[in-house]
């Protein structure tokens, strides 16, 4: 019985811990995006996507609500998220996936280290695969991750009408800026 | 003995499952992820349901310039063409001071009123944290005549040249493809034909919005009014319209039909003269383009 206790309280000491030592964690990601054409820029900036960083596996997570983008342009927010991404639908867009060949040691303080990251990203309810570069960077007791990648509007089906084809650019260049600080449970920020 | 070592492990897995389950980061994300409260955008395309100033207004730096039209009778006939010989027209500027507060200044050909308002939209149906099921505007207008009187030895004063109107308006979007607006109305006006006609007129508009494309919607909007049989001259109606709202970017392009002539509150409440029963009706456009003069800060 006594045995059984202890293997029970070594179980809720060791298992969370165990588990969550190797998390990372940002809910203030930022991440920018724009459309660039001859006739408009139009940009938006996202502070609060989260995401988690496992850097025992180099397992890698992102969510963030579509409506929490915010434009410089006011008009081009709402045609955003009604008619392009069709936020009320699809109010997510997530990435899973995995840093290739990861190797722990390569974190270290003040060095980039540059990753490969694949996985899935899910825009508009469409996922597919991508493949994209970017960095890691320990520094006092965050990791910085740095990304910039380009998507294509069809790959995820987002349409746009013939009649605003010129100010909508068909490829959007994203940067992903980044820093995880050690997961703690929900609760401590 | 046995049977509790037994239930001691149940335990241990029971209580082991959720850590099971945590091992997808993106369900653990969706764990740490803090509600947010999420604004329900675009109930209405345009800032008027057609006749009628929609719960919608000018974001913070948005400048809308506003035009909109009113043809003749449609049922004058080929000698009249139709109606698109005579026009009543609005022209006005409407500028988002705040995200929830626009102000804007209008001229008005039909009795040649020149108007101001105001228009505050302190709640929003929102989504998520604090979820709100509705959003509410309060729309205050002041208009004022320039207009010479029929006898040129009436003295009418600036006051008596005033009316005003007050509407709480109050809109529900139940879904991408349907929005419902119910908007009291209070029209004052400083100076009305006869001791009888009240000075006051209440009247409670509904009206909405349903979509059935991405860039085109039908919209129909109807005031009844409450003392409408105690105006005095000729028979008042309610007036009733029906149109499509058609968005092209940074347009909006509203064609509708209509038995009111008039464009402000203080005409199609209280002046509508014809009416849908004898075919008396009205074809009317609003345009609105907007252009965004103060960038937001990133």
């Amino acid at each position: 019985m006594i045995r059984n206790i202890i293997i029970l309280l070594a179980f809720f000491a060791f298992t969370p811990s165990m588990s969550q030592d190797s998390l990372w964690f940002t809910r203030t990601g930022h991440i920018y995006f724009i459309s660039h054409t001859d006739i408009i820029d139009i940009d938006a900036n996202h502070y609060q996507t989260a995401s988690f960083l496992n850097i025992r596996s180099g397992e890698i997570a992102f969510t963030l609500l579509m409506k929490s983008f915010q434009f410089s342009l006011p008009l081009a927010e709402e045609h955003f998220n009604e008619n392009y991404v069709e936020s009320e639908k699809f109010p997510k867009a997530t990435f899973k996936g995995k840093i290739l060949d990861f190797d722990p040691s390569k974190l270290k303080p003040d060095t980039e280290y540059k990753v490969v990251v694949q996985g899935d990203l899910t825009i508009h309810g469409v996922t597919a695969p991508v493949k994209e570069t970017g960095t890691l960077q320990l520094s006092g007791n965050e990791i910085r991750a740095v990304s910039r990648f380009v998507i294509r509007l069809d790959t995820y089906n987002i349409k746009v009408p013939n009649i605003v084809i010129d100010k909508v650019a068909k490829e959007i260049p994203i940067d992903v800026n980044l820093k995880y600080e050690p997961y703690k449970k929900t609760g401590t920020k | 003995m046995r049977g509790l070592t037994l239930l001691l492990w149940l335990v241990i897995g029971l209580l082991g499952l959720p850590v099971q389950a945590q091992n997808d980061l993106l369900d653990m994300l969706d764990q740490e992820i803090k509600p947010v409260r999420v604004p329900v955008d675009a109930t209405f395309k345009s800032t008027r349901v057609i006749n009628c100033h929609s719960i919608e207004r000018m974001q913070a730096g948005d400048l809308e310039l506003h035009v909109s039209h009113r043809f003749g009778l449609i049922n004058s006939g080929f000698k009249k063409f139709y109606g698109l010989d005579e026009s009543s027209s609005y022209v006005s500027l409407e500028y988002g001071i705040t995200d929830w507060l626009e102000a804007g200044l209008g001229r008005a050909t039909v009795d040649e009123y020149f108007n101001g308002f105001v228009k505050l939209s302190p709640i929003r149906q929102s989504k998520g944290k604090w979820a709100m099921p509705v959003s509410a505007s309060l729309y205050f207008g002041a208009m004022t005549t320039t207009k010479d009187y029929p006898d040129p030895t009436w003295v009418v004063d600036a006051v008596h040249r005033r009316s005003f109107v007050a509407q709480l308006l109050v809109a529900r979007k139940f879904a991408p493809w349907l929005s419902l607006q119910v908007s009291p109305t209070w029209v004052h006006r400083n100076m009305v034909a006869t001791p009888q006609d009240p000075n006051r007129i209440f009247a409670l508009g509904i009206g909405g919005r349903l979509k059935f494309s991405k860039r085109v919607a039908l919209s129909v909007e109807y005031f009844w009014l409450k003392d409408r049989l105690l105006l005095t001259g000729p028979p008042r109606y309610n007036p009733l319209s029906i149109g499509l709202d058609i968005e092209t970017g940074s347009h909006v392009f509203q064609i509708f039909v209509s038995n009111s002539f008039m464009i402000l509150e203080n005409g199609f409440v209280g002046e509508t003269t014809r009416s849908w029963a004898k075919k008396e009706l009205h074809v009317g456009f609003n345009i609105s383009r907007v252009f965004t003069v103060v960038k937001k800060k990133p």
